[in-house]
């Protein structure tokens, strides 16, 4: 080993503490690249040595490479004897220093101390002298005076890190505490609307509230995940708003309607669509109100839409909207009930309804017992 | 544990292989086998898979340039070497890409391979990774970060010596490129590592590196340098076909403080006229160009021995693993390289020598070292079927 060869071995220890910018990788990449040029197995870096100048010191293990169970005191502190943590750098050759160490005994009988200027010291350790044609005692000291200084820097630019974490955090807090204010004005707002409409027809009063409730289970069952099943569920809560449209006297009116006043009532879920649309919802609820009457054989209305070009959430709103509306009592008929609305459900399944839409449907009611009256 | 874990098979046939399997079985009902085969055979991969299919016998492998049987370079044939009771092995293809991926793929291995460590006895963790992975030292560095002493590291690189892509590892079932395979062997005492190679006195420095690529020597484009060298030394013109064949003689060399250089041998020029290497070149590194390095084989063949000696005592009559550098055998040539082969045999006393060529070597040059990838090295371990 000649002088190029010792500056080639400072400038990759150099380049390698240059490149980290916090203390943890920083200490685990020096250590690691000093085992990788000594042959050393094992390696330990110790911070924050508390010396009163007594035979024993307190100290924390802050970095440990090749021996888990060292590894494992990451951390923790130690007492450990001053003969093997104090002093300048030094070629140890006690086994009685390193049994001291929390690790298997006899491991290590030689061991290098390197002293870090005032911060701390690293330990390489090894079974035996590994071959070396360089004084490591004295070889690694000007490098190691850098990583002094990059210990500071990386702390320093830790606490920063930190600091931006915790306020990042409140912000985060914040945040979540305004969005929380903000859902809860949005369901009092949808209740509302919900509320008004149904005053105006108490044959159909409850009706968006149960179907809700029913779109719901049925998207469980199908495993769509929480936040979008809130979404379907609060559209499902006003899906009929575009009925405020309606005369109060055709909605309640009992026995057959007259084109024309058909014509009135099917308009319902364009004139729903033209109120909300504007509304930013994080969910499709414009479109969930539109589509809720269309059919997959583009036989529902208002645009006669078919089978994948009717948005998933429609599709559950409109069999729940079947089920609910056949098991409620009806100006112009009777109740027919959940097991006449389930039979016709799967009657047309496929044809009208989304079949997998469908059979959740009828496992929400047959197998988890789901009733309107609940 | 019977006479010999490990047999040569001249030709690959379903039969003979059958025949070895059954005898083995009546010995090791639980055993498994590692199978080593050269690149000229790797179509025989479904054969051997469907035998040991057929024979319920547990089977890993690898493809590699060449074997080495009887201390001689063998493209034909089979080496079959059995683990009396077969292993944790696991075999990982198309690992992901990427300095950012290195950790989270080691951790995914290791979190896997824990259960599988034993308790107290000497372990090693054998890799056989495919040569077309570029970044095995930095997952070397993050298996020994969360492994540490618990197992001791040796490894080579399996594939094609053209360094084309080829599936060069499988199991029973598959046969993938771009991973790694792994075998957890216990008891097993680690493997012994060295090359030989002497550190020039005169540093060249490889100005601009990135990854497995060296874009710069001495603030130049790398290959220029490379042709100039060439011609001075060999009076030869070196270009993109003859690239490998005369860069073997121009490796470079990665300084350490313990005075064993770590050998990057070039293997293809880049459009670019960077330098690609097997392993990774650290980032702005100081390289020595080991110009026509003079290889100490008596030295490396002594340590060899010594090491293996030191970690399972006598070695005669037992039987070693090998595996040879391929670019070392480019630049000693074939007939220095099988007497090099032929030297390890008799000085270790070993009855037997199972092997192959490869395209970069994992260990270390100590029994606890730091476990490097290597090229241009010779990687030993007693095979006993453990």
């Amino acid at each position: 080993m000649n002088r190029e060869h010792i500056i080639s071995v400072l400038y990759d220890l150099t380049m390698v503490i240059g490149g980290e910018v916090s203390l943890k990788p920083l200490l685990t990449r020096t250590l690691q690249r000093l085992l990788y040029h000594t042959s050393f197995p094992t390696g330990l870096a110790f911070l924050d040595m508390k010396d009163d100048g007594g035979a024993t010191l307190s100290v924390r293990v802050d970095a440990a490479v090749g021996d888990f169970e060292l590894a494992e005191s990451i951390g923790k502190p130690l007492t450990l004897p001053a003969g093997l943590v104090r002093g300048g750098p030094e070629l140890l050759e006690d086994p009685a220093l390193f049994a001291t160490l929390p690790c298997s005994r006899n491991a290590y009988r030689v061991g290098v101390r390197l002293p870090i200027d005032h911060c701390g010291v690293i330990l390489l350790l090894a079974p035996q002298q590994p071959h070396t044609e360089l004084p490591l005692t004295q070889v690694f000291q000007p490098v190691l005076a850098n990583l002094a200084k990059a210990i500071l820097l990386c702390r320093r630019n830790d606490a920063y890190t930190a600091g931006l974490v915790a306020e990042r955090d409140v912000v985060k807090e914040e945040l979540a505490d305004s969005m929380a204010r903000l859902q809860r004005a949005l369901l009092g707002t949808i209740q509302a609307i919900a509320t008004t409409v149904e005053k105006r027809d108490p044959y159909t009063a409850g009706h968006q509230q149960r179907t809700a409730r029913l779109v719901s289970a049925i998207a469980r069952k199908l495993a769509w995940q929480e936040e979008r099943i809130e979404g379907l569920r609060l559209g499902a809560m006003i899906h009929d708003i575009g009925k405020i449209y309606v005369p109060a006297e055709i909605l309640s009116r009992p026995g057959v309607l007259t084109n024309a006043e058909f014509r009135i009532i099917k308009a319902h879920p364009q004139v729903g669509y033209d109120i909300v649309k504007d509304v930013e919802f994080p969910w499709p609820v414009a479109n969930m109100i539109l589509q809720h009457h269309e059919r997959l054989d583009g036989s529902g209305y208002p645009q006669g839409l078919t089978a994948d070009t009717i948005c998933p959430e429609a599709r559950i709103l409109a069999v729940a909207d079947v089920i609910e509306a056949m098991s409620s009592h009806r100006p112009y008929r009777p109740a027919i009930g959940m097991n006449a609305g389930l039979k016709e459900i799967e009657a047309q399944k496929g044809r009208l309804f989304e079949p997998d839409v469908v059979e959740a449907c009828v496992r929400v009611v047959t197998e988890d017992g789901f009733s309107f009256d609940a | 544990m019977s006479a010999s874990a490990m047999r040569y098979l001249p030709h690959i046939e379903a039969t003979l292989l059958g025949e070895l399997l059954v005898e083995w079985q009546g010995s090791h009902p639980g055993m498994g086998v590692l199978v080593l085969l050269p690149e000229a055979e790797k179509d025989s991969v479904p054969l051997i898979q469907a035998v040991c299919d057929k024979h319920r016998v547990p089977v890993v492998g690898a493809v590699f340039p060449a074997l080495i049987a009887e201390a001689e370079f063998r493209s034909r044939g089979a080496w079959v070497l059995r683990f009396d009771t077969m292993p944790y092995t696991a075999l990982y293809a198309d690992l992901p890409r990427g300095p950012e991926a290195v950790a989270p793929t080691v951790e995914s291995i290791v979190a896997e391979l824990k259960p599988h460590l034993p308790n107290g006895d000497p372990t090693t963790l054998f890799m056989l990774f495919d040569a077309m992975v570029p970044d095995v030292g930095s997952l070397l560095d993050e298996l020994y970060l969360r492994l540490a002493n618990r197992v001791r590291y040796m490894g080579a690189n399996a594939g094609s010596e053209s360094f084309q892509p080829m599936p060069c590892l499988f199991d029973g079932s598959r046969v993938v490129e771009r991973g790694v395979l792994l075998m957890l062997l216990t008891p097993h005492q680690g493997a012994i590592l060295d090359h030989g190679y002497g550190v020039p006195p005169k540093m060249t420095a490889a100005t601009s590196t990135e990854g497995n690529r060296i874009l710069q020597i001495d603030w130049r484009p790398a290959f220029e340098v490379y042709q100039e060298l060439a011609r001075a030394q060999y009076g030869v013109e070196v270009n993109r076909d003859n690239f490998y064949e005369y860069a073997v003689h121009f490796p470079v060399g990665i300084v350490r403080a313990n005075g064993v250089i770590l050998v990057r041998i070039p293997v293809s020029l880049e459009e670019d006229g960077s330098l690609f290497c097997v392993g990774e070149v650290p980032p702005n590194s100081m390289l020595t160009l080991l110009e026509a390095p003079a290889v100490d084989s008596v030295h490396t063949i002594k340590r060899l021995v010594d090491g293996l000696a030191e970690l399972n005592g006598t070695l005669a009559g037992r039987d070693l693993l090998l595996f040879g550098c391929a670019g070392r055998r480019m630049h000693l040539g074939v007939e220095a390289a099988s007497r090099e082969l032929q030297a390890l045999l008799e000085q270790s006393g070993a009855a037997q020598m199972a092997g192959a060529l490869s395209l970069g070597e994992i260990g270390s040059t100590t029994q606890w070292g730091y476990p490097l990838f290597h090229n241009a090295a010779l990687v030993a371990c007693q095979w006993d079927g453990a």
